[in-house]
């Protein structure tokens, strides 16, 4: 693609250019202290992803980074290193008098300027991120090159090994007349899905007995019970609902929220609260060992 | 005052069980005194969030909920705290100028048996307390309105209600900030930036206005 300033916009701080075409967020860390005018902190939707990925880099926490559902075309205007995270996306690096180049997941890379970024089919997860960092010396530092985090599932061990996404009891739960209907069954992610929630569906119906339900408030992972099913809220959700908390996602798992597709099917585990802030920690320890290996800043 | 948990990372005091100008007050009150207490930061807190019965906050994950909820229950009990109370001032006031020219006025008006005038004059007559805000960024929930104006909402929403329109929905009155889908009753306009500077527990008046 022939790039130029009427097809793209710059952004990371001037060190690539996107073409319009695409889906895509420019994202942070999550902005707190509005959530009592109705502003949810919001930020990346998969904020671990983004976060290994910044952090692999040296970058600071909130760096802005890339989030994309549909890629645009990425032109670099400055020598970079950069690395791709979150849902995986074939990608090829085309560099000027240069052979293209595989990129792989979750590793290191370095891109001379005016070399472009192209991502293809998505072969797992949802929304890909994408970091960068700008490389001021004439050749790219080896120590770098060589920084590859591993597999996601082999690397850390945060989450369910099953794959489920854990769920504890909501305000409303006891409202519910059969709750394990929640937790016994497979869901399908509907089609209705943004990045302010996720709608289930199932052939399944959950009832829940009479309440007057006053609108109050809501947080990331809040499962509501629509009259039209289950609603999951995730991180550009609004901040008070009407409808029951039946349960709510702990807080360690709404990142893995953000990877799932609609038409993919998910299942939930109930956990106690005990279990979801053990998992929080371990999360948390987990990306302080990954800031540890990679601290060491140049 | 019951503690709910929603989820590992949010816990929320509940100070009554339905919408009432009390429970919103103490609502409101523990919101006020909560916030920029030095508490905040030892707890990992970052939102406070009133609603119409109870006080949520937002914290770091990985800290007990249950101490978090301890903490916040001992520093608004009167008994543990008696003197240490911050001196907190009633929240301001903000007088919003509304055009009542909305589609909806003379409709409201006759299934009350009321005229159009009347309706103006029951809506700026009354002194309305933001309990909260939320559903969509800057959206005041008001108590006060006169009962005498309790209009049931539309039977189908609209489909785009513009963004400023003073409306009716059951027993409460509100302002649409951004143009959204809503099936309250529109009885008058007023201009939206003026919402960005409204803060739970602020006072709201409307006055009547010829033209924005």
């Amino acid at each position: 693609m022939k790039t130029g300033t009427d097809s793209t916009v710059p952004c990371l701080d001037g060190l690539a250019a996107f073409g319009r075409k695409g889906m895509y967020w420019l994202r942070r860390a999550p902005c707190y202290g509005r959530q009592d005018v109705g502003l949810s902190p919001g930020g990346a939707m998969d904020l671990f992803a983004m976060l290994t990925g910044n952090i692999m880099l040296g970058n600071a926490d909130d760096a802005e980074a890339l989030e994309f559902l549909l890629p645009p075309e990425i032109e670099f205007l400055q020598p970079v290193y950069f690395i791709l995270t979150g849902g995986h996306f074939r990608a090829t690096l085309s560099r000027p008098g240069l052979p293209a180049q595989e990129v792989n997941h979750a590793a290191v890379a370095f891109a001379p300027a005016g070399a472009t970024l192209t991502l293809g089919v998505r072969t797992r997860g949802l929304r890909g991120y994408l970091c960068a960092r700008p490389c001021l010396t004439d050749t790219p530092d080896d120590e770098f090159l060589q920084r590859r985090r591993g597999r996601f599932a082999e690397k850390f061990s945060w989450f369910d090994p099953f794959g489920r996404i854990r769920v504890v009891e909501g305000p409303e739960y006891s409202w519910l007349r059969e709750p394990e209907l929640f937790t016994s069954q497979y869901w399908t992610v509907s089609r209705a899905a943004s990045d302010m929630g996720i709608r289930l569906e199932s052939d399944a119906e959950l009832l829940v007995g009479d309440g007057n339900m006053i609108s109050d408030a809501v947080a990331d992972g809040t499962v509501q019970l629509t009259p039209k099913g289950p609603i999951v809220l995730l991180k550009h959700r609004q901040t008070v609902g009407g409808y029951p908390r039946i349960y709510n996602v702990i807080s360690a798992d709404v990142d893995l929220l953000a990877q799932f597709y609609p038409g993919q099917s998910l299942c939930f585990r109930k956990v106690s609260i005990a279990d979801a802030v053990t998992a929080a920690r371990q999360k948390c320890a987990q990306l302080e060992a990954l800031r540890g290996r990679y601290s060491a800043d140049h | 005052m019951e503690t709910q948990l929603i989820g590992d990372a949010c816990v929320s005091l509940v100070f009554g069980e339905e919408i009432s100008v009390e429970n919103s007050r103490r609502v409101l009150a523990a919101y006020r005194h909560l916030k920029g207490s030095a508490l905040l930061g030892e707890l990992g807190i970052h939102d406070l969030v009133p609603t119409y019965r109870a006080l949520a906050a937002h914290f770091e994950p990985g800290t007990d909920p249950w101490i978090v909820a301890r903490a916040l229950a001992e520093q608004l009990d009167p008994e543990t705290q008696p003197r240490r109370q911050v001196a907190v001032g009633p929240g301001k006031t903000v007088e919003i100028p509304v055009v009542y020219d909305g589609e909806d006025l003379s409709r409201v008006a006759e299934i009350h048996g009321l005229s159009a005038a009347d309706v103006i004059s029951l809506h700026t007559g009354a002194t309305y307390q933001v309990a909260m805000v939320g559903f969509k960024p800057f959206f005041p929930y008001l108590i006060g309105l006169d009962p005498r104006l309790e209009t049931p909402r539309l039977a189908s929403p609209r489909k785009r209600v513009a963004a400023g329109s003073v409306a009716i929905g059951g027993a409460q009155t509100g302002i649409y900030p951004e143009d959204s889908p809503g099936g309250w009753n529109i009885v008058g306009r007023m201009d939206p930036q003026q919402l960005q500077t409204i803060l739970p527990g602020d006072t709201i008046i409307f006055h009547q206005s010829e033209e924005s």
